[in-house]
């Protein structure tokens, strides 16, 4: 098989995935290769009878897994809200892998969407020729997985304008998409549902029309709860990284995650996590993804042109470069933190120090 | 022969598979587990306008703050045990051992908790159980294991089965409380065994099934040696209204359960139950204008199901409905279902007891106070009532001193309200009462000082005084001391607040108290508040104060400058309450201290030179000099922003009636350029902001009177003049 940069979770954790339906004995929803049971623990994480390890693709509530994994086993569809950088599509991508046995049917919302990419499209040239026939129907991710009772992913939900939106409500209540045209409709079968991601931080979205949200549940993402969890969620992500930098990871690459990981919370939560001192907020979100992409950029700058290990002078280029969006007030406030915080915790000397170098 | 049925304290399934299994088996004498005082209480449950739920409150009869109290309510198996003894004529006897033994152990308040134990096992083995079993919603369990089984009573057996594995006869016990307790139980069964008694039914919490098995095994004279030699002391017991709210550890009641709502639903529908809670949730949601719809709740249902086959449950729990209720309904918005969420546990339920009910001293005091002063309507429910007293109204006097009485006792059934109508120290007031079953606990705990509530409230307050540390919290005492006629208690006060060292405290504490101290001096003419000691404390403050306050200022930070910012104004205005002049001079020379002081916050600075203004003890022409260096053109525009608005605090009026005062604001503008002046502006927006509409109005109206005055002196070119003043004319009509 050709390397890709990013496989498919069902590409990626196939052997896990095997596993898990070899030993499954649950009752399964008509349409699922899982049982809701085999999903959630395929998603938190466990190890089976069999020794096979399965890894865990989110770190947290196994609450809201669980009401995530039982709302697509009723007929309401799932809506996965919350900040940039909180797992939603990953979470998403997982689910559809698990219950349907892949991920790729997917819409993804933009501001230009048609309806067609939630209904069906044509090939003009055939339409011309034929005119309207089934041949010369090209269907959406949504039509296809009605058809074949399969998971559909819809991402960025409210970027989508409201009244293409609204072509949800039909599929969703009624569970059939009509073709006028050929004088046809499409019934749902059953495993299909939808799985959608909405963020809730920018503004001038879309909000979902209140006929729209009942047919779905909310589940709100949450940012994560404590440190410790945070570090781990980096550290499980930059240790799954495909670039190979596990040499560089030996050393003690969590101490200065957990490091990182620190600055971000403190500065997102405008408060230091012993709780004393009130810090300013950027405009950033610094997220847990955040941090991911900021550690992997000090990892292969530190890769590629120092010794590979994740020294304070990389970390601290790629912290600064995640904190300041904006030239003139974030670089205000990042710099207020280094002389209040940075400089005022010994441990943290060397941090200190390399940003003091760069100015 | 004798049955002994293992129960939980407040399970609904226990509670009915008992109710079951009595009609069925028709005893002929029941026995409690409930402390032996509680037989005194028995018949009061079939009085008529009992309402559920109670609780029978036992305390030592010379020390109420020794108190415990048993629960019951229409899902507490022991209550089923009463309701049945009742219907059918048969005795029943609480067999515990007497609270009185376990009152001359213990030193002060306690919970009882049908258990002295912290053990998870001891308390709720039936609980701990389901837990391993994966239910973390225990009557949930209950209802899967056992509904289905055959007839009532062979759950019981069931029950005694398990109980004999967890407590074999080689366990050691550890909890002496719980070796006297069943050794008292087992020598009552015997009795009754004793008194011929042919059927007799026990009633007891499953943990001591097994030991109460043994009474036919273990001889009296054993069970004897372990009760001899303790000692007792005098218990009563009592029958108090009780809430669904208090049943709930939250309330720091162990035996406690989590949802009372949903254990009576379960009680009373127990296969409807999930979908009754439900719609409840959804008719609370609208009753706050939240949208939830009868196909949410169907939805929310068909959800809860789903998670309960997920978690591998037969039937969901409360924690399934939670989720549901919160992803379907509230659209996972913690905040929605938190709106509701207390209501839907307790559904708000309050018991209540008629008054032929038996009462302790003290209640009894405080039930004739309420009903002479006309306030019964307000306890009879637990709205809020409002009160508004004029107290120029004897009557009226009246109810406001025994309201400040219960204050002082901690009894939290009246609040005053601080109304902006209001003017303090004038002689009105107005309380809002609102009653809840809690305040009756406090008024019975109330008794430990004295049999009435004046008796208490004098015990208690000298108690405080003898105890209290802090002047501030002494000074805070006297006003509601003289406003609850304890006048006697005044000079010991103030002699208290002399031993506490009030110089000793940094100028702002010395400050609160002042200002808590000059408006006692209205009540000068009451005989009993001593006058020297008053002066001399207030003397003696205000000198520490004059003294201190320049260096004080000088550390402040931003939040603290606000703060003692209000403070100044507050002592400023009582200080002119107090005849003495030689209190002001120190005064005005304090503040204009604190004027030179450049450091401080200069929101501080603008409000001291506008109280030296107000006073008259500035000289315009200094004012002039202060008003241009504070707003300079080097000054950041924020400090300038800072000490405008000390200097403007409060109404336009000074502005309006002292001419000077607005020249030199006047002033001030006019000689700015014109860059400047456009920076300026927003500050002076927003300063002038906190005006009310009709103030600027008439601010307005003053300033164009002044310039056109003054324009009357300049040498007009009457050409260009005439083309200008009609639009000028139409923006001030």
């Amino acid at each position: 098989m050709k390397k890709v940069i990013r496989p498919h979770a069902e590409e990626k954790y196939k052997t896990e995935l095997e596993a898990l339906k070899k030993i499954d004995v649950g009752e399964k929803p008509i349409g699922w290769e899982l049982s809701p049971k085999s999903v959630v623990d395929y998603i938190i994480g466990t190890e089976l009878p069999d020794g096979t390890k399965i890894e865990a693709k989110y770190i947290g509530q196994r609450r809201a897994i669980e009401i995530a994994v039982a709302t697509l086993a009723t007929d309401r569809a799932l809506l996965l809200l919350g900040v940039p950088g909180t797992a939603k599509t990953w979470l998403a991508e997982n689910l559809a892998a698990a219950i349907s046995g892949h991920s790729s049917l997917l819409v993804q919302g933009t501001a230009g969407l048609g309806e067609e990419a939630l209904r069906y499209n044509w090939n003009y040239a055939r339409l011309i020729a034929e005119g309207p026939t089934e041949k010369a129907l090209v269907p959406s991710p949504v039509m296809i997985g009605m058809q074949k009772g399969k998971m559909v992913r819809v991402e960025e939900l409210t970027r989508i304008p409201s009244d293409i939106q609204d072509v949800l409500i039909t599929i969703l209540s009624e569970k059939v998409l009509s073709i006028p045209e050929l004088n046809w409709e499409i019934a749902a079968v059953p495993g299909f549902n939808i799985i959608a991601t909405a963020n809730d931080r920018d503004r001038g979205v879309n909000e979902l029309s209140s006929a729209l949200r009942r047919r779905f549940n909310t589940l709100i993402m949450p940012l994560p709860e404590k440190l410790e969890e945070e570090v781990k969620i980096v550290s499980s992500k930059i240790e799954s990284n495909p670039i190979p930098f596990k040499a560089a990871a030996e050393h003690d690459t969590l101490k200065e995650i957990e490091r990182l990981v620190t600055i971000f919370r403190e500065l997102r939560n405008g408060i230091t996590e012993d709780g004393t001192l009130k810090v300013k907020t950027p405009s950033g979100t610094l997220s847990a993804a955040e941090a991911i992409s900021a550690v992997n950029s000090g990892l292969t700058m530190s890769h590629f042109f120092g010794d590979g290990r994740l020294s304070a002078k990389y970390l601290i280029d790629s912290i600064e470069g995640a904190v300041v969006q904006d030239r003139i007030q974030d670089q205000l406030i990042w710099n207020e933190y280094l002389e209040t915080v940075v400089k005022e915790r010994a441990e943290w000397r060397d941090l200190y120090e390399a940003a003091l170098k760069k100015t | 022969m004798v049955k002994i049925f293992g129960i939980r304290h407040h399970g609904p399934g226990s509670a009915n598979s008992l109710k079951n299994a009595l009609s069925n088996w028709k005893p002929d004498c029941i026995l409690v587990e409930a402390p032996e005082e509680v037989n005194q209480i028995f018949k009061l449950f079939s009085l008529s306008g009992v309402t559920l739920p109670v609780a029978c409150l036992l305390y030592a009869k010379n020390d109420p703050s020794k108190a415990a109290y048993l629960p019951f309510t229409v899902f507490s198996p022991e209550y089923q045990a009463i309701v049945y003894s009742q219907q059918f004529q048969v005795p029943i006897y609480a067999i515990d051992l007497p609270m009185a033994f376990q009152f001359a152990e213990e030193k002060s308040i306690m919970a009882f908790n049908q258990s002295s134990s912290t053990n998870d096992w001891e308390l709720d083995p039936l609980g701990k159980m389901a837990e391993l079993a994966g239910y973390q919603d225990y009557e949930r369990w209950w209802e899967v294991h056992f509904e289905e089984e055959e007839g009532s009573i062979a759950i019981f057996e069931t029950i005694a089965n398990m109980m004999m594995v967890l407590r074999p006869h080689d366990l050691k016990e550890v909890n002496g409380m719980n070796i006297w307790r069943e050794a008292w139980m087992r020598k009552q069964i015997r009795k009754a065994v004793k008194e011929g008694h042919k059927k007799i039914a026990v009633v007891c919490g499953a943990w001591h099934v097994p030991r109460l098995l043994d009474y036919d095994t273990i001889k009296e004279k054993e069970d004897n040696a372990i009760i001899k030699g303790r000692s007792k002391e005098a218990c009563a017991a009592c029958l108090i209204p009780w809430s669904y709210e208090q049943l709930t550890p939250s309330q720091g009641y162990a035996s406690g359960v989590h949802a009372p709502f949903w254990y009576e639903s379960l009680y009373f529908h127990p296969k409807q139950a999930v979908v009754r809670w439900l719609v409840k949730a959804a008719r609370l949601l609208r009753k706050k204008n939240l949208d939830a719809s009868s196909a949410e709740v169907v939805e929310a249902v068909a959800l809860a199901n789903a998670l309960a086959g997920l978690r591998s449950l037969k039937i969901p729990g409360l924690k399934e409905l939670e989720d549901a209720a919160l992803t379907v309904l509230c659209q996972g918005k913690r905040a929605q279902l938190d709106a509701i969420y207390n209501n839907l546990l307790t559904n708000n339920r309050v018991g209540k007891i008629p008054p032929e009910a038996p009462q302790i001293p003290i209640q009894k005091d405080f039930l004739k106070n309420v009903k002479s002063l006309r306030l019964s309507s307000a306890i009879k429910n637990d709205q809020v009532h409002r009160k508004d007293l004029d107290l120029r109204k004897p009557h009226q006097l009246q109810i406001s001193i025994f309201l400040h009485r219960l204050l002082l006792l901690e009894i939290d059934w009246g609040r005053k309200l601080m109304g902006k109508t209001l003017a303090q120290g004038s002689f009105n007031e107005r309380w809002s009462l609102k009653w809840h079953p809690r305040i009756l606990i406090q008024i019975i705990q109330s008794g430990r000082w004295g049999k009435t509530i004046i008796e208490a409230l004098l015990e208690k307050v000298k108690q405080k005084i003898d105890s209290a540390k802090n002047p501030i919290q002494l000074a805070k005492m006297l006003d509601n001391v003289i406003k609850a006629d304890l006048k006697e208690l005044v000079q010991p006060i103030l002699r208290k607040m002399q031993q506490t060292g009030v110089g000793q405290r940094d100028t702002e504490s010395q400050m609160q108290i002042l200002n808590e101290l000059i408006p006692l001096r209205r009540y000068g003419d009451v005989r009993n508040v001593d006058q020297n000691i008053l002066d001399w404390l207030i003397r003696d403050l205000i000198t520490r104060i004059c003294l201190g306050i320049k260096p004080f200022v000088f550390q402040l930070n931003e939040e603290q400058s606000e703060h003692f910012f209000s403070a100044i104004h507050v002592t400023n205005h009582l200080m002119g309450f107090l005849e003495d002049p030689e209190h002001q001079v120190r005064w005005i020379n304090a503040l204009q201290g604190v004027l030179e002081q450049k450091e401080s916050a200069p929101k501080i600075r603008g409000g001291v030179l506008r109280i030296l203004q107000d006073k008259g003890t500035i000289s315009l022409e200094r004012a002039k000099t202060y008003f241009a260096l504070e707003l300079s053109r080097t000054e950041e525009l924020e400090n300038i922003a800072l000490w405008l608005e000390g200097f403007l605090y409060g109404s336009a009026g000074m502005l309006l009636y002292q001419p000077s005062l607005l020249g030199l604001l006047d002033n001030w503008i006019s000689a700015l350029d014109q860059s400047r002046f456009m920076e300026v502006l927003p500050i002076m927006r927003r300063t002038f902001s906190k005006y009310s509409r009709n103030e600027k109005q008439r601010l307005l109206r003053k300033v164009i009177a002044q310039t056109v005055e003054d324009l009357e002196e300049v040498e007009w070119d009457e050409k260009r003049l005439k083309a200008v003043l009609p639009s000028i004319q139409s923006w001030f009509s």
